[in-house]
């Protein structure tokens, strides 16, 4: 990982830069980080997804749900210059309290924020080439938009995930 | 990993860093939860310890409460924020010396316990409203204490992290189970040990013994219920998140318990959260002071 400047994207917040930046998301939870990136412009996103879809009839920020997040994501990377048939993405987080999935799916909403940003990537036919998701440990990821490699920091130590672009 | 050698009674004698909690902050917390308690007798009990009064009244004029001008002293700040916040103020100050700190045994860095006890004193707060439930004020100081046996088990864990999730991956366990199989005893059971010392209310020593076990409550008692939610909902959004990460159980039947559905717990989630950012301008002062 580069010695670039970490930027931390908070909780229902989406960034996108290019070139010399790393993109940091802390203590990830249920939260999914949702990194994308161009290696043609070398323009980098990362969206932090609180929950799977929006309810309700209240504005709530595009980011905070993974339904709306991952189309603004792309669509902000596309405005900042990205081509989208370049675009990789790659999803981190999602984690859920231990064996509560079996009791009540409506309860792993980890899992259901990986399936709908799953399933809005694939409807924008953005590749999603790695993801460390589910379990019960908290995450923390970096993206390095300078190069980008995705380096996820859990209980068991720091592991490169993947280069996102590098084929 | 060695086997139980300590008894809760040796963990709250041996602890050098043990959790305080001053006299003023249990008597404001006893007045305000009794039926004789007025905002002047509030007063009268955390004017009795100076540096409480003076942390409360730098929150007291904190932006988060975006006061028109300074508060001055106690009386005033009771007048003028009631006798639930002024109360809600002092736990804050209270704990906020002790829950601060970095607990290596659970690896969490400086202020990450606060951020997590806040989180769920907020949590509890959220799901007891939804709910409609009366003690939304209790909720709070049940949320910010929940965990103050981590903070007693801390240093006897140092460097077991690896080793616990081993085990409670081996034999597939809970954290809470795994420290049961190490000490005998889990952080749930020593917190509420402490709280009996302190004299807490009943209620109270019933949130921190069972906010992972909420079934095993003798008695019906909301104040569990809505720690146990606030503690998945803090969980689950990442909010000062340790080794021991998520792996604890949640039991729905607490949310049953107050009338409440899973389907609710995103709704919940998201007004949490946006509860939790309002109160970062308090953060903000407590930070300062800490810096």
């Amino acid at each position: 990982m580069s010695t670039a400047t970490c930027h931390v994207v908070p909780m229902g917040q989406l960034e996108v830069r290019k070139g010399s930046i790393i993109f940091t998301c802390t203590g990830l939870g249920s939260c999914l980080a949702v990194l994308a990136y161009d290696p043609g412009e070398r323009i980098g996103g990362l969206a932090n997804v609180m929950l799977p879809e929006s309810f309700g009839s209240g504005e709530a920020p595009l980011a905070r749900f993974a339904s709306t997040a991952v189309p603004a994501l792309i669509d902000h990377m596309t405005a900042a210059g990205a081509d989208i048939t370049r675009i990789q993405a790659a999803i981190v987080g999602g984690a859920r309290m231990f064996r509560t999935a079996e009791a009540n799916p409506s309860l792993d909403l980890g899992g259901r924020n990986r399936t709908i940003a799953l399933l809005k990537l694939e409807e924008l036919d953005v590749p999603c080439v790695a993801e460390d998701t589910g379990g019960d440990a908290a995450r923390t990821v970096h993206l390095d938009c300078s190069s980008g490699l995705v380096v996820v920091r859990s209980t068991g130590g720091d592991k490169a995930l993947c280069k996102l672009g590098g084929n | 990993m060695s086997s139980p050698t300590l008894t809760l009674q040796d963990i709250v004698q041996k602890t050098s860093d043990l959790p305080t909690m001053p006299a003023a902050a249990l008597a404001v917390m006893r007045e305000a939860e009794s039926a004789t308690g007025t905002a002047l007798t509030v007063a009268g009990h955390l004017s009795q310890d100076q540096a409480l009064t003076t942390r409360v009244l730098r929150l007291a004029n904190s932006a988060y409460y975006g006061l028109q001008r300074q508060v001055m002293d106690l009386q005033e700040a009771v007048v003028v924020l009631g006798m639930r916040s002024v109360k809600n103020l002092a736990m804050v100050a209270a704990t906020y010396p002790w829950l601060s700190k970095p607990l290596k045994g659970y690896a969490l860095g400086p202020r990450e316990m606060w951020t997590h006890s806040f989180g769920v004193a907020v949590g509890a707060q959220t799901v007891a409203k939804k709910a409609r439930l009366p003690e939304v004020d209790a909720m709070f100081t049940a949320g910010l204490v929940h965990n103050m046996g981590k903070v007693a088990l801390s240093i006897w864990l140092e460097n077991k992290i690896p080793a616990m999730l081993a085990l409670a991956n081996r034999d597939n366990l809970t954290f809470d189970q795994v420290e049961r199989k190490l000490l005998g005893y889990d952080h749930a059971e020593v917190g509420a040990f402490m709280a009996e010392q302190w004299n807490l209310p009943k209620p109270l020593i019933q949130a921190i013994r069972y906010h992972h076990e909420p079934n095993a409550c003798p008695e019906p008692n909301n104040i569990v219920d809505c720690v146990h939610i606030g503690d998945f909902l803090t969980m689950s959004m990442g909010f000062g998140l340790g080794g021991d990460g998520l792996r604890y159980d949640f039991h729905e039947q607490a949310l049953e318990r107050i009338g409440l559905k899973a389907e609710f717990l995103e709704e919940m989630a998201c007004g949490f959260v946006e509860a939790v950012e309002e109160y970062e301008k308090l953060f903000a002062e407590m930070n300062k002071e800490a810096a």
